[in-house]
Order: structure tokens, then C-alpha cells, then sequence
């Protein structure tokens, strides 16, 4: 936790502020994209989003209180800024939120960064079902392996409420995968 | 493998299927560091911070200033002499001699004693002259 809030100094104080970045970059880049890309499915899109998250994290670090941890403070930045996202887009395409995850994942199938087989394009048919929420306890969880501890920091939601919408989700998923 | 059976629990993970540009992550972070300062060329210059208190400093340092010239403006009127106050004093005021004799402080009255000194031989004549001084004095 101490080397937490020293890392938070280095990344305030404009003489360190470069060095203490472009460790954040290495250290987060990968993991955030992939939660990005869970949620806008397209790789160009979730680039644009990724260089939003980084940017925003750097505008707002001095607003960084510690209340919680560095990591997910990043992921709920991420989060929303992909959520942000794929709402705008939705709104810009004149469709639902749904509507357009689906458009996504129909067009999977002929994008170069998805190779996926079968059941992994019968998968991210399945997710497009699900509510907003239980979709994202699903992906932190099943795809990303976090702790429900981590996933309730990043989305502000109890424990037992995530445990909830992770159980519904698969019973869903599952229902799904295995009827079609 | 029977469909039926996908239990997400006991079966095989199922990844995402999402690939990644080869070497995408190699110039990412270079990428995002040289789109920071320019991001950031918000920079807020000293003049914007502190505009409140330059022009809370230069209206207090304008009235401050004005201030001498206000009062020289305004005072720029002689001053009555001394003669003219004590001529005042003795013929329009309601003060009577006693009253101002009473406010006189021991400094004023010093002051009194060098400009009106009695000469040796007035103090006799007035002794001479005046006998029920000398009662006062042997009292």
C-alpha cells in the first residue's frame, strides 16, 4: 500500500511524472485493453478507447484520492469509458446498445483480430442477451478472472449482488450455448 | 462433445477468441506519451491561475496609492496659524480662561513659563503692589 501511494507521489510530481507513466503504460496496457475490448468487441475501437482511458488517468491523477486501489480506479475509468463508448456509438448509428453489440458480433466473423471457433462466436452471441451489468460481472469474472472483491471496487456493487448476477449469467449463457 | 453438457464451471475455459495486432503493445506506450503534452498543452499559464489575485493586488496597490494624493487634495487648505486659533478661542468660544488653563498639560505650561518669564524686578513691583500676593505665597 506504501509503495502504492509513493508510486501516486512519482506520478504527481511533474520531475518523475514521465518515468512513473510509462511504468503505469507497461504495467496497464494489456490488462485494460482487454477489458476494453470485452466491452466495444472491435479492436480499432478499443484503441481509441484505451488511448482515452490513459489520457484521462493522466489528466485526473491528482484527483487520485487513495480511497481505493490504483487498479481499480484504472478499470472503472476503463469501464465507463467503454460503456461511454458504445452508447455514443449506438446513438450516432440511431440503434440500442443491444442492437449494436449484436451488429459487433455479427460482423466477428470477418474481422481479422477475432479467431474465434464456433463456440466462442456462440459465446459472444450469448453475452449480447444479458443485461449490462450481469455482461460486465461475466467478463471481469469469467474472462478476466477477478475477484468479486476487485470487480465490487471497480463497479461500486456488493458482493453478494455480483455473486448474483455472475450465477444468472451463466445459467443464461449456458442455457444458451446449450439450445442453439 | 454432447452440447447439452456445457457447464461453463466443470468445461474447458472458453477464451475470448479477440486477437491483438502483432507488436501493438511494443510502441503503445511511446504512442500514448508523445499524445500526453499535447493533451496536456492545457497548461494554465500563472497570469490565468492567478488572476484574481493580480487584480485583487493591483486595485489594492491603485488605492493605496491614490490614497496621499486623495488626502493632499482634500487637505490643501492652509492650516489656521496658532494666533489665529487663540484669538478664536479667546473671542468666539464659550471656553472660559479657566477651563483652558485647567486643560493645559505641565508640558504646555513649561513652554508658558520660557516665553512669559517675569522679570526679577516685575515679580517685586507686583509683590509691592499687590499684598495679599504675599499671603498666598507664605501659605
Amino acid at each position: 500500500m506504501q509503495e502504492e501511494k509513493n508510486f501516486i507521489k512519482e506520478l504527481i510530481d511533474p520531475r518523475t511524472q514521465n518515468t512513473a507513466f510509462q511504468k503505469l503504460l507497461r504495467e496497464y496496457q494489456k490488462p485494460l485493453y482487454q477489458i476494453i475490448r470485452n466491452i466495444v468487441i472491435d479492436h480499432d475501437d478499443a484503441h481509441d478507447v484505451l488511448q482515452n482511458t490513459f489520457i484521462k488517468v493522466f489528466q485526473n491523477i491528482t484527483k487520485f484520492k487513495g480511497d481505493s486501489k490504483l487498479f481499480s480506479w484504472l478499470y472503472r475509468i476503463a469501464t465507463n469509458e467503454a460503456i461511454t463508448f458504445i452508447n455514443n456509438k449506438a446513438k450516432r448509428s440511431k440503434l440500442t446498445s443491444t442492437e449494436l453489440q449484436s451488429k459487433l458480433v455479427d460482423n466477428l466473423q470477418s474481422d481479422v483480430y477475432f479467431e474465434g471457433d464456433e463456440i466462442q462466436l456462440k459465446l459472444q452471441k450469448a453475452l449480447v442477451i444479458l443485461p449490462e451489468k450481469q455482461q460486465l460481472v461475466f467478463k471481469m469474472k469469467y474472462f478476466e478472472e477477478l475477484k468479486y472483491e476487485e470487480i465490487s471496487e471497480i463497479l461500486g456493487t456488493s458482493v453478494g449482488a455480483l455473486k448474483a448476477s455472475y450465477f444468472h449469467a451463466v445459467k443464461k449463457i449456458e442455457e444458451y450455448l446449450n439450445s442453439n | 462433445m454432447d452440447m447439452k453438457e456445457i457447464n461453463l464451471e466443470t468445461n474447458k475455459k472458453i477464451t475470448t477468441g479477440f486477437q491483438i495486432p502483432e507488436g501493438y503493445f511494443d510502441d503503445f506506450s511511446e504512442k500514448i506519451l508523445k499524445e500526453l503534452p499535447q493533451k496536456e498543452t492545457k497548461t494554465i499559464s500563472f497570469y490565468a491561475r492567478n488572476k484574481m489575485l493580480i487584480y485583487t493586488a493591483a486595485a489594492v496597490l491603485v488605492v493605496t496609492l491614490s490614497l496621499p494624493l486623495a488626502y493632499q487634495l482634500e487637505g490643501n487648505h492652509e492650516q489656521p496659524s496658532a494666533a489665529e486659533i487663540e484669538n478664536y478661542l479667546t473671542q468666539q468660544s464659550p471656553i472660559s480662561e479657566d477651563e483652558i488653563v485647567n486643560l493645559l498639560e505641565q508640558e504646555d505650561i513649561n513652554k508658558l513659563k520660557i516665553t512669559n518669564s517675569i522679570s526679577k524686578a516685575d515679580l517685586e513691583e507686583e509683590l509691592y503692589l499687590n499684598t495679599e500676593l504675599e499671603k498666598y505665597i507664605t501659605n
